[in-house]
């Protein structure tokens, strides 16, 4: 279990995080979202113990985790643009790897297989999907307990994605925890059973995915008479007036949501599904990002 | 640890060899170019010798210095690398294993390369000079070997603590040139200023550097030549100058190694609180730009007299090209611009009141 309390962290003046508290339970595929310069690298840079912390802890099965090795070789940290020297083949960096963790041989080469690479070729002449491919397979291979994977889908191809996360599922079920950044939050629903929304230098919210999106309902309504936000006897996050189609997103219980609005009598009253990245565009946007 | 420890020297091997083909083209080549007819003959020999054979071989020496000073400071630039940019250091120090450890294997790794580069360079320009002089007692080769893992083990610890001050590979590079020429510099201005004063005392300058001691070592080449069955070996009696510089070398040597130890001690100790995030930033240490642009500017400044303008010109535009190369910008902002004017004026000063002398 992955514990965050009362974590600070700041670059010079620029305080990057503050106050930040979350846990990401053993085995879960866990979501880490934000806008640009939320704070999710560092965060992850924190939890893998590249950064230290200014305040707060960060613990690891009950561990902390900076400087701490028996912690670390429980933790595998893929970074957004994973380093790479000129000659560095996936071989050269299979067997660097060898130093550090369990490094199973069979699952590279079957995932190196399965992304049809060549990891006797220098990763300079790869692609830059064909890089992440790699070092999905190498990370992968490590087989550690926890996962941090920054910006994981970044470059890959569908089909890739589609390994990968067939990977991280297989991976999840037997123990591993995966906490991943990305800003791919279609593939991150596919798989991810949690999530945390990081802004304004903390975390603004977090927990059971579906289950918070089960607290936002999103409608089209259309009312005889004409209604404004105000009129609304529930939370809206969104709320949107073209002529006298309404587009909104209410949170709240979605029955009492929906009662409310029966009770309105609207004309037309359609519920519209709610996905991952919707709830992030209407959370985020809502506090006046690129406003 | 060990098994990354066998890991990375076997790694090293390849950067390794070709530091030994440097460290053999910069000492043994000339050995091996030069014409030795006549050395073995003395009615053929120069006039002056035996001090020329002495003196020859010394030179010889001064070449295995150089090779060693440059390996010393190019290795640092190899193995620690790694704590230069942002991506390999987030891999590093990522791993399962603590910054100490991982500094300790770099650093042990690139000090055996060193060792061994210089033992191969050493031990061929030893036969080298075996196969063609005679009459030299080469037994003091052994001991000024045996004694060369000080000056290797100074130069280089130096070396990979200024380089490890920087954030860039290139600050870093700047850090080691600049500390590695800080004493020199000072010494040369306090020579200077006081032949001014009239009382001018030749210092041996090299004393001044992480390499002095070298010269310590010196001595044993030059006792390779036997006079009448008799060594002629004393300690620093082979360093031209006044006795004063024989008791330089040595405190220089000793205080240099001291130095050498702490820093390495500071640098394994204090690793564990290496900042990642401090990566490819603007370097703030007092081991580079922040320190050496004032005390250049002013040292460089005060040994120029007046009658040599240009020179002082020249070195305050560095001075300014050297803020810029900083800040990596030209708008180096108005505290920097203030504090690189009140060093220029206070240089100039001090170089005006100097030329009155």
């Amino acid at each position: 279990m992955i514990e965050i309390r009362n974590l600070g962290k700041s670059f010079g003046e620029k305080q990057v995080l503050s106050g930040a508290e979350l846990s990401v339970e053993k085995g879960s595929v866990f979501g880490l979202i934000g806008i640009n310069g939320a704070g999710k690298s560092t965060l992850l840079r924190l939890i893998a113990g590249v950064l230290k912390p200014d305040c707060g802890e960060i613990l690891i099965d009950g561990e902390p985790v900076y400087e701490n090795e028996s912690v670390k070789k429980k933790i595998f940290f893929l970074q957004d643009d994973p380093y790479y020297t000129t000659n560095l083949t996936a071989r050269t960096q299979a067997e660097f790897y060898k130093n550090f963790y369990d490094f199973d041989d069979g699952v590279f080469l079957s995932y190196a297989d399965k992304f049809k690479l060549n990891i006797s070729k220098p990763l300079r002449n790869f692609s830059k999907g064909m890089k992440r491919q790699t070092f999905i397979s190498l990370a992968l291979a490590c087989k550690p307990e926890y996962m941090l994977l920054d910006e994981a889908f970044d470059g890959l191809d569908p089909l890739a994605r589609l390994e990968f996360k067939r990977g991280i599922i297989e991976l999840a079920e037997k123990g591993t925890t995966f906490l991943i950044a990305s800003h791919s939050l279609r593939e991150l629903e596919d798989i991810s059973d949690s999530f945390a929304l990081l802004d304004d230098k903390t975390v603004k919210a977090y927990g059971n995915l579906q289950g918070e999106l089960a607290k936002l309902s999103k409608f089209q309504l259309v009312f005889e008479d004409d209604k404004s936000r105000e009129d609304m006897p529930f939370e809206c996050l969104h709320f949107e007036k073209t002529g006298r189609v309404i587009r909104l997103v209410a949170k709240g219980d979605p029955q009492t949501i929906r009662a409310c609005i029966e009770n309105m009598k609207p004309v037309v009253m359609d519920e519209i599904p709610m996905d991952f990245e919707d709830m992030f565009i209407y959370e985020v946007g809502e506090r006046g990002y690129l406003k | 640890m060990k098994k990354y420890f066998l890991y990375y020297l076997k790694k090293c091997i390849l950067p390794f060899i070709i530091l030994t083909v440097f460290a053999i083209i910069v000492y043994v080549v000339p050995i091996e170019v030069h014409n030795y007819s006549g050395w073995n003959n003395p009615e053929t020999l120069p006039e002056g010798y035996p001090e020329y054979l002495a003196n020859r071989v010394n030179l010889y020496y001064a070449e295995f210095l150089v090779s060693v000073v440059l390996m010393a400071v190019i290795t640092p630039v190899y193995v620690f690398n790694y704590k230069m940019n942002k991506r390999s250091a987030d891999m590093f120090y990522s791993l399962p294993l603590s910054r100490t450890k991982i500094f300790a294997v770099h650093f042990l790794t690139g000090l055996l390369g060193i060792y061994a580069a210089a033992t191969v360079a050493y031990w061929l320009g030893f036969a080298a000079i075996a196969a063609r002089v005679r009459r030299l007692h080469l037994i003091y080769y052994l001991y000024a070997y045996l004694a060369l893992p000080v000056p290797i083990f100074t130069c280089y610890s130096l070396a990979a603590f200024l380089f490890t001050r920087a954030n860039t590979v290139e600050d870093g590079v700047v850090s080691v040139l600049g500390g590695f020429l800080a004493g020199i510099a000072l010494m040369y201005a306090i020579d200077d200023i006081t032949f001014r004063f009239s009382f001018f005392y030749s210092f041996n300058l090299i004393s001044f550097t992480p390499f002095g001691i070298m010269q310590a070592l010196a001595p044993l080449f030059e006792a390779a030549y036997l006079k009448d069955g008799i060594a002629l070996w004393s300690f620093a009696g082979g360093v031209p100058g006044p006795a004063l510089n024989n008791i330089l070398i040595l405190s220089g040597g000793i205080l240099y190694t001291l130095l050498a130890g702490a820093a390495t001690a500071y640098m394994l100790l204090t690793e564990k609180n290496r900042r990642a995030e401090n990566c490819e930033q603007i370097t703030e240490s007092l081991f580079c730009y922040k320190a050496y642009i004032p005390f250049y500017l002013i040292i460089i400044c005060a040994i120029a007299t007046i009658d040599s303008a240009a020179f002082v010109c020249i070195t305050v535009l560095a001075a300014a090209v050297a803020t810029i190369a900083w800040r990596r910008t030209f708008k180096i902002g108005v505290k920097h611009a203030v504090l690189l004017c009140v060093y220029i004026a206070v240089a100039l000063i001090l170089a005006c009141i100097f030329s009155m002398f």
